[in-house]
């Protein structure tokens, strides 16, 4: 989810696509597919699985379409199979078109458009490592790794008040999963052989937070090492001095306190300046 | 594993219903599962390594626990002497008709512990090679002892490798009174874990934790009978067997069977990689407790739901003890399921105040004081 300019609440809805909330609460459709694959039998044109999402300062929204083969219920799948079934799309809202910027992806998932405004930072899950692509610049159009060999299976990225990034990993890499990650038929025979509950799967008791910077580096991380409160963590957003956090097993939002940030950051302002309804001078 | 070999397993479930590759059984009938050993008592203070518990005779219990024999007597079990401590683990305990203690001691052997004199005797040797890993021991009515060697040469502590490895290189071995006479009955065993004579001192009651499975055999004078299977293709590992104190059996089960593990077994490629790249607590076998170590393999139905792993998640580990009547039928069960607390249940004895469980990936001594069917 991410607030556009105008206010509108923009958010990416697995199996329908790209949707929008308008400040009085009505809801309207922003993209719903992409241009098609020209040399697949299969039409890939309509978005499966639309993941995490930002806004460029043009207002190009950015979104990640995670698996073109599976669904919400079955993405697990994908991160098994391991292979390159997602997109990065991009819809600009100047001409109305929707776009496959990065097509082939090994499961991208959390989406942040860098502090300049002149890079996207995806997130691939499958395997563990964040990208930047460059939307603007003497790069342009190039895709370069800026974390690698993470040690777990990322999800969002966030932008922090420091000038600094957000990341949840929503498993913790494990030997045994690597090992799996690195034989095609044993994932195979595993997924044809044992129930489905049973699969092996990435460490996804122990939520975890970590805050890296432009450069890649990580410098700091919060832990749920026991699951209860925040195990599959996946979404985290700073706003006004906390650092607020879901998951995907949970019913409860939970925040933690950050020392010495700025109180009065908000995610809002840090995009589109001081002048949202509550904060700046567009006050109604 | 190849294409062929896919195929020839095939043909063998198909003509071979009965062979090695059963399905898991679901825990129904007897073992259905509940919360019971969640809700027994703790005894006293942790006890890290708590592997065997035995009664002593007189209300108190013998426990081992790490390198020590300890004797927890008066009310609640509250006074902890220490008996024994040796230079490795101590496993499994027995009491001679005499008086002597009989402790299995990794990488020693078989120590006979007199309580009037301060040496114990030992029993090194069976079949001429070394009784590096005994895990359970008893006497019969008659003096004669027998033991359990999981594997051969293997310390207990590796006993992950041993399964792993598909190993079946246990042996049962008896071997008179007084340390004496010591030969080896039955070899090539997978991993031959509890051992028990019956009070009448004619049937030998055998767990095989590899094998999931319980016998029983005829003890004659000059040897054993013909093996009896009581019970095949177990839902968990059977572990020790004690007497229930009304002719049944009392039998610790230390970890489920899951379908994943029955999977990498037949994966060798998989199997072999994973035991020569990363340390046993990490590999997908069985575990006496799990779930606090982000390291640990884990499966997708055991992810943390609501704050809390459900019961009846694949379990990393599990708590699991059953009550068996005389003729080794299962008639009652007690469990700590998934997300429980009491985990890896290696022995459990029967006093007048309960039943006493040693809960070994707890670390705990359990005591339940409520009715077995």
């Amino acid at each position: 989810m991410q607030f556009d300019r105008d206010e509108n609440l923009i958010v990416a809805v697995a199996g329908m696509g790209v949707y929008g909330v308008a400040p009085d609460g009505r809801i309207f459709k922003v993209t719903d597919e992409t241009n098609r694959t020209w040399y697949k039998l299969n039409d890939d044109s309509r978005l499966r699985m639309a993941d995490d999402l930002d806004i460029a300062p043009d207002g190009k929204i950015y979104f990640s379409d995670c698996t073109t083969r599976y669904e919400m219920t079955t993405n697990t799948l994908d991160i098994l199979e391991g292979r390159p079934n997602g997109r990065v799309v991009c819809y600009d809202p100047a001409t109305k078109t929707t776009r496959t910027v990065i097509n082939h992806f090994y499961f991208p998932n959390g989406i942040c458009v860098s502090h300049d405004g002149k890079s996207i930072l995806i997130a691939s899950t499958s395997l563990c490592k964040v990208f930047r692509h460059w939307i603007d610049g003497p790069n342009k159009g190039k895709t370069e790794v800026l974390m690698d060999q993470l040690p777990g299976n990322p999800d969002n990225i966030n932008r922090a008040s420091d000038g600094t990034y957000w990341l949840a990993l929503v498993g913790i890499r494990t030997p045994t999963f690597d090992l799996a990650a690195r034989k095609p038929g044993f994932r195979l025979r595993m997924v044809k052989q044992v129930p489905t509950d049973e699969w092996l799967a990435p460490a996804l008791n122990h939520g975890c937070v970590l805050k890296f910077n432009e450069k890649g580096e990580a410098l700091e991380s919060w832990w749920d090492p026991t699951g209860i409160s925040h195990s599959t963590l996946t979404s985290m957003r700073e706003h006004q001095g906390y650092l607020y956090l879901g998951g995907l097993e949970n019913n409860r939002i939970g925040r933690i306190k950050l020392d010495g940030v700025d109180d009065s950051w908000t995610g809002y302002d840090a995009y589109w300046g001081a002048k949202s309804r509550v904060t700046g001078r567009v006050t109604k | 594993m190849g294409f062929f070999d896919h195929l020839l397993r095939d043909i063998r479930s198909v003509i071979d219903r009965d062979g090695g590759q059963n399905a898991i059984p679901p825990l129904d009938g007897a073992m259905s599962p509940n919360d019971r050993l969640d809700s027994a008592v703790p005894i006293g203070e942790p006890l890290p390594g708590v592997d065997d518990v035995i009664a002593a005779g007189d209300g108190a219990i013998y426990v081992s626990a790490g390198r020590q024999v300890l004797k927890l007597s008066g009310a609640d079990f509250a006074t902890r002497t220490v008996v024994a401590e040796f230079e490795d683990d101590a496993g499994g305990l027995a009491l001679h008709p005499d008086g002597r203690l009989l402790v299995c001691v990794a990488g020693r052997g078989l120590a006979a512990l007199d309580p009037a004199k301060p040496a114990p005797r030992w029993l090194e040797t069976a079949g001429g090679s070394a009784l590096t890993g005994l895990l359970s021991v008893t006497a019969a009515p008659d003096g004669r002892i027998y033991a359990v060697e999981g594997s051969a040469g293997r310390r207990p502590s590796e006993w992950r490798h041993d399964l792993m490895e598909k190993r079946a290189g246990g042996r049962l071995i008896s071997c008179g009174a007084g340390l004496d006479n010591a030969q080896v009955l039955l070899r090539d065993l997978p991993y031959p874990y509890g051992v028990i004579v019956s009070d009448d001192g004619k049937s030998l009651w055998l767990t095989e934790s590899w094998a999931h499975c319980l016998s029983r055999f005829a003890v004659a004078t000059n040897g054993l009978g013909p093996r009896e299977t009581i019970a095949a293709n177990m839902p968990g590992y059977p572990a020790r067997l004690h007497p229930d104190g009304h002719g049944g059996l009392l039998l610790g089960m230390f970890a489920r069977r899951t379908h994943l593990i029955e999977f990498v077994l037949k994966e060798d490629d998989f199997r072999e990689e994973m035991m020569a790249t990363m340390p046993p607590e990490y590999w997908v076998a069985p575990a006496l407790v799990g779930g606090s170590d982000c390291l640990e393999p884990m499966q997708i139905g055991s992810v943390k739901a609501l704050g809390i792993q459900k019961p009846w998640a694949p379990p990393r580990s599990y708590g699991l003890l059953v009550h068996l009547d005389a003729e080794g039928d299962a008639t009652d069960s007690l469990h700590s399921r998934a997300g429980g607390r009491f985990h890896g249940i290696t022995a459990a004895c029967a006093m007048p105040s309960g039943i006493v469980i040693a809960a070994r990936g707890a670390g705990r001594l359990l005591r339940t004081t409520g009715d077995l069917r």
